[in-house]
């Protein structure tokens, strides 16, 4: 039965794989999702191995204790049962792949590499799982050079941004 | 390492350094102390808990490598099991996690070791 | 998706423009109006952000140039009550208001004396000098705003913002080596900036085909283009810009080197050979090609380019494909 369950986001990963490329923004919210439900998940079953764990030492202590009155011969404390030690192997492993699920996406290092992606992607590239914009993606650092914030014409923008209206009412009347 | 003169000609981008760098030391700090917390429940003594420690970091950075470096780093024609499109250093990715994360399994080992055992 | 009005909003469209000024009441309601330094405040309402003054700022500039007056005011109040009369940022941003509801010369006029006047007392007050700088250029008197940039740039020579408008000045005044002179201090100071190289190659190739130009000298500018446009390539990979100008500089040259002999040079000015220049243009028109079919279909990972420069390159192919073609 816990095969079962295991092998579901598994599964549930593959076919999230499969759809990546074509709808990357849903996939990406999702993503976020599938990290944090497996987290969960596998958090559960740790914390029932824990406490199975915890149990387990709690019966042999009393068994060891009524064994000791009755017979008086001392049973050495077996190890943990197997189905814990795969419970808490198996849902290590689950947190730990839910965990990297989780990480945030890389940037390259390449100075050309990262450059061309912000050009080619745009905004799209530096997005969280969430599918969020980070909030320290400026675009090209260096577009502030060529649009210089603080020479700025205001008069001449004003002038442009009135014909544009003018224009685009112009189009709609026709 | 590259040289003085390499760097000028194709350079490094610091911030995603630093981002990489960042995301990777969340991470293997993250599960040193989940791992903690099995090799407690699991009981492990001594050498067998270093043991347990070094194998199952070494799967977080297989692992890493698999699901967020080398979908991009293959397409773009690295080698397998090359970081260097997103890190410096190999060693850094593969056995940077051991140095990360060590206080931090200790830390969660012994505690989850006394609640289960005593 | 959020607001960007965290970067600057002057080189946006007409339409994010106006989509940016519309947020401004929206933003205006959703931050407090009254600052005040009590800790019970900070308690209630938070930190202070600092991206917020930037977008206060920001929001100054779209509203202006969509004619939001009311709102610039506003956003400047608050400007005010945080930082005060005096500071330099919020003075020029004070004179940029000004400058936008001044009606005719004469209230110009009024505002470059302001300007001046607060220069008089302080001359080290770097943003409301480069307003002066920009109102003058606005007024049409390039020369004055070409030396008092000059006078600017004596002043703090690591400006690189300067730098690129003083090229931009001298551009317009037709001064091609001197406008390349400035760019290249650009580059100096931003030794990366892949946008700037490209810049600098757009440069040369203009002074390069200006009327009147010597044949050495039109080969010395034409060889440098080539060289600024492909370390545009070098530093940033699928750029654009970088092979449209590698494209139409090496196409240039390949044609003239049908027509006249190439004359030996001196060795640094050089223009690279005919299987070189040859093998640029291919690359060049392969990456452009892959560039415009992908951003064609919209592909993912394909979606940054503006559609203008998309439709430029595509241009440019078809140029070039109906040349082969005759």
């Amino acid at each position: 039965m816990v095969i079962c369950i295991l092998a579901s986001p598994i599964i549930v990963i593959r076919s999230f794989g499969a759809s990546r490329p074509q709808a990357q923004e849903a996939s990406n919210t999702a993503m976020t999702l599938l990290s944090k439900t497996i987290t969960a998940f596998g958090s559960l079953l740790l914390a029932h191995a824990c406490y199975s764990a915890r149990e387990h030492t709690a019966l042999q202590s009393i068994r060891a204790a009524t064994a000791a009155t009755l017979t008086s011969s001392s049973t050495a404390a077996t190890s943990l049962p197997v189905d814990i030690i795969i419970e808490t192997i198996i849902s290590t492993f689950i947190i730990l792949l839910g965990l990297v699920l989780g990480t945030r996406p890389l940037r390259p290092l390449e100075w050309r590499v990262w450059a061309g992606k912000i050009e080619r992607e745009g905004e799209e590239g530096f997005t969280d799982n969430a599918g969020a914009v980070d909030k320290d993606y400026m675009g090209n650092p260096f577009s502030v050079l060529e649009s210089r914030p603080n020479f700025v014409d205001i008069r001449k923008q004003r002038k442009e941004f009135a014909e544009w209206v003018q224009k685009g009412d112009g189009k709609q009347g026709q | 390492m590259p040289s003085e003169q390499e760097l000028q000609i194709s350079p490094i981008v610091q911030e995603s350094l630093v981002h990489n760098s960042r995301t990777l030391y969340n991470l293997q700090s993250l599960t040193a102390s989940l791992f903690g917390v099995s090799a407690g429940i699991l009981g492990l003594e001594s050498y067998s808990g270093f043991v347990f420690y070094v194998a199952l970091s070494l799967v977080t950075a297989v692992l890493f490598y698999a699901l967020r470096v080398a979908p991009t780093s293959l397409a773009s024609g690295k080698p397998p099991l090359d970081t260097s499109r997103y890190f410096r250093g190999a060693y850094d990715f593969w056995a940077g996690g051991l140095m990360n994360g060590f206080a931090g399994f200790v830390l969660t080992w012994t505690l989850f070791y006394g609640l289960v055992t005593a | 998706m959020a607001p960007p009005i965290l970067h600057s909003p002057v080189q946006l469209s007409p339409a994010a423009a106006l989509a940016l000024s519309q947020q401004a009441p929206a933003f205006l309601r959703s931050s407090s109006s009254t600052v005040s330094s009590s800790p019970l405040s900070t308690l209630l309402s938070g930190p202070e952000k600092s991206e917020q003054w930037l977008q206060y700022e920001n929001l100054i500039v779209s509203c202006l140039r969509t004619g939001d007056d009311q709102a610039a005011h506003q956003c400047l109040r608050r400007l005010v009550a945080r930082f005060g009369d005096d500071n330099e940022r919020v003075q020029a941003l004070r004179g940029l208001v000004k400058e936008a509801e001044a009606q005719g010369n004469g209230a110009l006029e009024e505002v470059l004396k302001e300007y001046n006047q607060i220069l008089d007392e302080n001359d080290t007050n770097i943003p409301i000098a480069k307003r002066r700088i920009a109102l003058l250029r606005s007024m049409g008197r390039l020369s004055d705003a070409a030396s008092a940039l000059v006078q600017l740039l004596d002043f703090s020579p690591t400006d690189a913002e300067a730098w690129s408008e003083l090229s931009d000045i001298y551009l317009s005044q037709g001064l091609y080596p001197q406008a390349i002179y400035a760019i290249e201090e650009v580059l100096v100071l931003a030794p990366n900036a892949w946008n700037i190289h490209a810049r600098l190659g757009e440069l040369q190739y203009m002074a390069a085909t200006a009327p009147g130009v010597a044949n050495g000298l039109y080969q010395k500018y034409m060889a440098e283009a080539v060289k600024r446009f492909a370390r545009s390539v070098e530093l940033c990979d699928d750029y654009l810009r970088g092979y449209y100008g590698l494209k139409l500089v090496s196409k240039r040259l390949l044609n003239d080197g049908a027509k006249a002999t190439r004359q030996t040079d001196d060795s640094e000015f050089a223009l690279p050979g005919t299987s070189t220049l040859e093998r640029l243009n291919e690359l060049a028109t392969a990456r452009l090609s892959e560039i415009v079919r992908h951003s064609a279909a919209s592909d993912r990972g394909w979606r940054g380019y503006s559609e203008a420069e998309v439709a430029a390159a595509r241009a440019l192919l078809a140029d070039d494909a109906s040349a082969i073609e005759r």
